[in-house]
């Protein structure tokens, strides 16, 4: 049986490390809350290598400009025409900050310019039921970065799945400590991250 | 009566019928003109009545005419007259002629008598009356046979209507109409507007926007069109045509006459967005101190049909850890006015940027070009970043530091190598031969080492030799594979240093050993590296946490299972076995199924759509479609490929083969 590996997608020109702990992390969660077969550590992979083709989960975070290489924009079509999703933080929590606007601007030449995923999409309810969509961050609700909470993630649609999952409310702040940290929440924070490696596996 | 007065009444006859009969002649010959376009027009199997052609029926009537008129020149002239009606009336003897004759000096009265004499009416009447008789038959039979040819057709134009279930006059075709047709492509005006003409095409290949009219032989009644699901007027008079813009997806137009159809596949091509590329500066740079001065800036662009404008674009971002802020500015406008490539320069004055310790300056080039139907398209080069260190970003004990990349791995190595030999070459006149040959030799293995550990670099194996196999000592590097060209150069001159350094030749070693260090320098700077820590590798115990959370998630919520890789490619392959299906029991609408896939196709895998295309042109043409067929197969699924074993002897030679 093929273990789910959780890959880091490394761009060439901002800080695609700044979160190194969420893999972990979330790895941990798959393995508490589901029976997928999932490796014990995540990986890197460059964004222009072809390796990349072989992820069905893509996630790419970070605070600085994006700038994708054309071999970057490439894989990135690739990867979501093949049936790959990918996921986008936000890692400023920034609407205005430098990684918004450029990873933005990026994914619209890439793919196209990403649209309001509704709060019902089944997204919200392929593992664990998020009935008000998605769940706000701490970033949020302390009024960091942009000083709003997002009521929408956003996303490229490609046949009516979610083909590149883009999010403003850093959740690569809000998921990003060590796993065993995990059982001092009185509620885990990461359970949407089971939800998303759930939908890009099964959608 | 005079002669010369019987001469001149006679001219005046004659003149009177040549016109009558080459009028007459005229209209014979148009008659049957249009009679014989008639019958090719309807009886012929394949063409669609066009109507008549007046300007060919009339060319030859008025010919005819002329021909006529041209072979009664002679009543211009009263001389040739008399002799004309001499010829009629032999019993005349010259008579006639010279009693007209107004030259000749004799006694005209016993002429005149003779001439009386004669009856010359008798003869010349009947003679001034036949070419009008004989013109008025012909045109009485070639009437008669455009009547004829004209009932006809209209008989089977009623029976055609009958059958179509179409209302049609009685010039109505009574062929497919669908045949033959002709294809005028125009191009946008932003790609100059050119006009190009396809006869008879099972797809049409054009740019987005292009305006395409399909023309095709017969009057428009009872023809329908439709692009996709939308219908499209038909126009024409004589000659049915449709017009439409190309649409931005592939799609497929369908024409219909009566029971006829035909499909033809419409493939936008798109308008290619720029390229541009930053040539100068050719890579990052860290700067260990807050920069002073200006940096310039060059990049070329390039676009398939023409480039408007371009600028530089900087982002200065400061800040650290959450915190970040950013400003984006513009420099180095320029127009390139419809230039398929062009350069864009700039230049940044660093002071004005405020740049500080920890600042990021990142700097691309934008153009522009000169679509202006579907909006310009917009490209950017990649982007050229700046970074100013932090004074103490290396004290930080908080980066687990990563190792040295292997390129600065091997520039310590070789630089240590340089000491070594140096030290040795400063020593040598203390050693004696035996001595120094080996030391030297010692440095020589080092240096072979090395030289193995770039080769690993350069063909991107591991450390232990590779998992591509290990590299032989004698293998020559094929410059083609080579990936970077600093590590060959560096490769090679290791090589050269290696073989100086196994004969104690420490002086013929030293220049090439220089030559690999410099080299390695160079490829170790044309890395684009982020100066940064490794990341940390957490490993989950994934079994110990195994269903331990505290939450329940919902038991089953796999609504479906993952769609297969390349669905798309997929259905292409089924659509293709269906389209097969039925190609030897409904060919018609096996080639529209083919035509229909080819442009469904287009944007997925166009390989495969041009040999669809190929196989429906083949069709068409009575050719084999079966190479076309196979390349479409093969777009599909990759080339068949051999197995890696035989098949395992059985024993006995009665097995089947």
């Amino acid at each position: 049986m093929t273990r789910f590996v959780f890959c880091t997608g490394q761009y060439d020109s901002g800080d695609w490390d700044s979160a190194p702990l969420v893999p972990a992390n979330l790895i941990d969660s798959v393995a508490q809350y589901t029976s997928i077969a999932v490796a014990p550590s995540g990986v890197n992979v460059a964004l222009a290598s072809d390796a990349i083709l072989d992820y069905p989960l893509v996630y790419i975070t970070g605070h600085l400009p994006v700038r994708f290489s054309a071999a970057e924009r490439r894989n990135i079509r690739k990867l979501t025409d093949r049936g790959g999703m990918i996921f986008v933080d936000d890692h400023n929590h920034d609407v205005d900050g430098v990684f918004h606007k450029t990873a933005m601007e990026e994914i619209t030449i890439a793919l196209s310019k990403p649209v309001d995923i509704p709060n019902d999409h089944e997204l919200y309810h392929s593992f664990f039921k998020f009935s008000d969509g998605p769940p706000t961050t701490s970033q949020e609700l302390n009024g960091w970065g942009d000083n709003l909470v997002h009521k929408n993630l956003q996303g490229v649609m490609r046949d009516g799945h979610i083909a590149l999952l883009y999010s403003s409310k850093d959740y690569s702040s809000e998921w990003n400590y060590h796993p065993e940290s995990k059982r001092f929440n009185a509620v885990d924070n990461t359970r949407f991250g089971v939800n998303i490696i759930v939908y890009a596996l099964t959608r | 009566m005079t002669a010369t007065q019987r001469v001149a009444r006679v001219q005046s006859q004659l003149r009177v019928v040549a016109v009558i009969s080459a009028f007459l002649w005229g209209a014979a010959i148009l008659c049957a003109v249009l009679a014989v376009e008639l019958v090719i027009g309807n009886w012929t199997p394949g063409r669609v009545s066009r109507g008549w052609d007046w300007n060919i029926a009339l060319g030859i009537a008025v010919m005819a005419a002329l021909i006529v008129l041209w072979r009664a020149r002679f009543v211009l002239s009263a001389r040739r007259v008399a002799l004309w009606m001499e010829e009629r009336a032999p019993s005349l003897q010259y008579a006639l002629i010279t009693a007209s004759d107004r030259q000749v000096a004799v006694d005209k009265s016993l002429l005149e008598a003779q001439i009386e004499r004669s009856n010359i009416d008798t003869f010349v009447r009947p003679a001034v009356l036949t070419p009008v008789i004989y013109s008025g038959v012909a045109l009485s039979v070639m009437a008669g046979a455009f009547a004829a040819a004209l009932t006809l057709a209209s008989g089977r134009a009623n029976t055609a209507a009958h059958d179509g279930g179409a209302h049609v006059g009685v010039n109505a075709p009574t062929a497919n109409r669908l045949l033959d047709l002709s294809v005028r492509v125009t191009a946008p005006a932003y790609a100059g507007a050119t006009v190009r003409k396809i006869n008879d095409p099972s797809g049409v290949t054009a740019l987005v926007g292009s305006s395409v009219t399909v023309r095709g032989t017969g009057m428009p009644d009872g023809i329908d069109a439709k692009l996709a699901d939308r219908d499209i007027h038909v126009s024409g008079r004589e000659n049915w045509q449709v017009s439409f813009n190309v649409p931005a997806s592939p799609t497929t137009i369908s024409l219909t006459d009566r029971s006829y159809d035909r499909v033809i596949a419409i493939i936008p091509i798109a308008d290619q967005a720029p390229v541009v590329t930053m040539t100068q500066p050719s890579r990052d740079t860290v700067w260990r101190h807050v920069p002073t001065g200006a940096i310039s800036f060059v990049a070329h662009a390039t676009d398939d049909i023409g480039l408007t404008d371009g600028h530089l674009e900087y982002t200065v971002t400061t800040g650290s850890g959450e915190v970040f802020k950013s400003r984006t500015g513009t420099f180095g406008v320029s127009r390139l006015g419809g230039a398929k490539a062009g350069d864009l320069r700039g230049a940044l004055a660093l002071p004005q940027l405020g740049l500080a310790e920890g600042a990021i300056l990142s700097v691309r080039a934008v153009v522009s070009d000169n679509n202006t139907l579907t909006g310009p398209g917009n490209a950017t080069s990649d982007t050229r970043t700046f970074r100013v260190a932090r004074a103490d970003e290396y004290d930080s004990l908080a980066v687990d530091a990563a190792p040295p990349p292997p390129v600065e791995r091997s520039l310590l190595t070789e630089r240590m190598l340089i000491v070594s030999a140096e030290s040795l070459l400063k020593k040598r006149a203390s050693l004696d031969t035996r001595e120094l040959v080996t030391s030297s030799g010692r440095i020589g293995l080092d240096q072979a080492d090395l030289r193995k550990k770039v080769y690993n670099i350069l063909y991107e194996q591991d450390e232990a030799g590779g998992d591509l196999g290990v590299e032989g000592d004698d293998e020559e590097l094929d410059p083609q594979l080579v990936l970077n060209r600093d590590l060959k150069q560096a490769y090679d001159a290791m090589w050269d240093a290696e073989r100086s350094l196994n004969v104690g030749e420490i002086d013929a070693a030293l220049p090439f050993m220089t030559r690999a260090l410099h080299a390695l320098d160079r490829a170790r700077l044309a890395n684009r590296l982020y100066l940064r820590g490794r990341t940390p590798r957490i490993i989950v115990n994934v079994e110990k946490v195994r269903l331990t959370g505290k939450d329940k998630g919902a038991d089953n919520v796999v609504a479906g299972q993952r769609a297969r890789a390349d669905t798309a490619l997929v259905r292409l392959d089924r659509s293709l076995d269906a389209a097969l299906g039925i190609a030897t029991t409904d060919p018609n609408h096996f080639v529209d199924a083919l035509v229909r896939l080819r442009a469904g196709a287009a944007s997925l895998n166009s390989t495969f759509a041009a040999a669809l295309g190929d196989a429906v042109d083949a069709f068409r043409a009575g050719k084999d479609m079966t190479p076309a067929l196979v390349r479409a197969r093969r777009a599909l699924l990759g080339a068949p490929r051999a197995g890696n074993a035989a098949v395992p002897w059985s024993g006995s030679w009665s097995g089947k083969p």
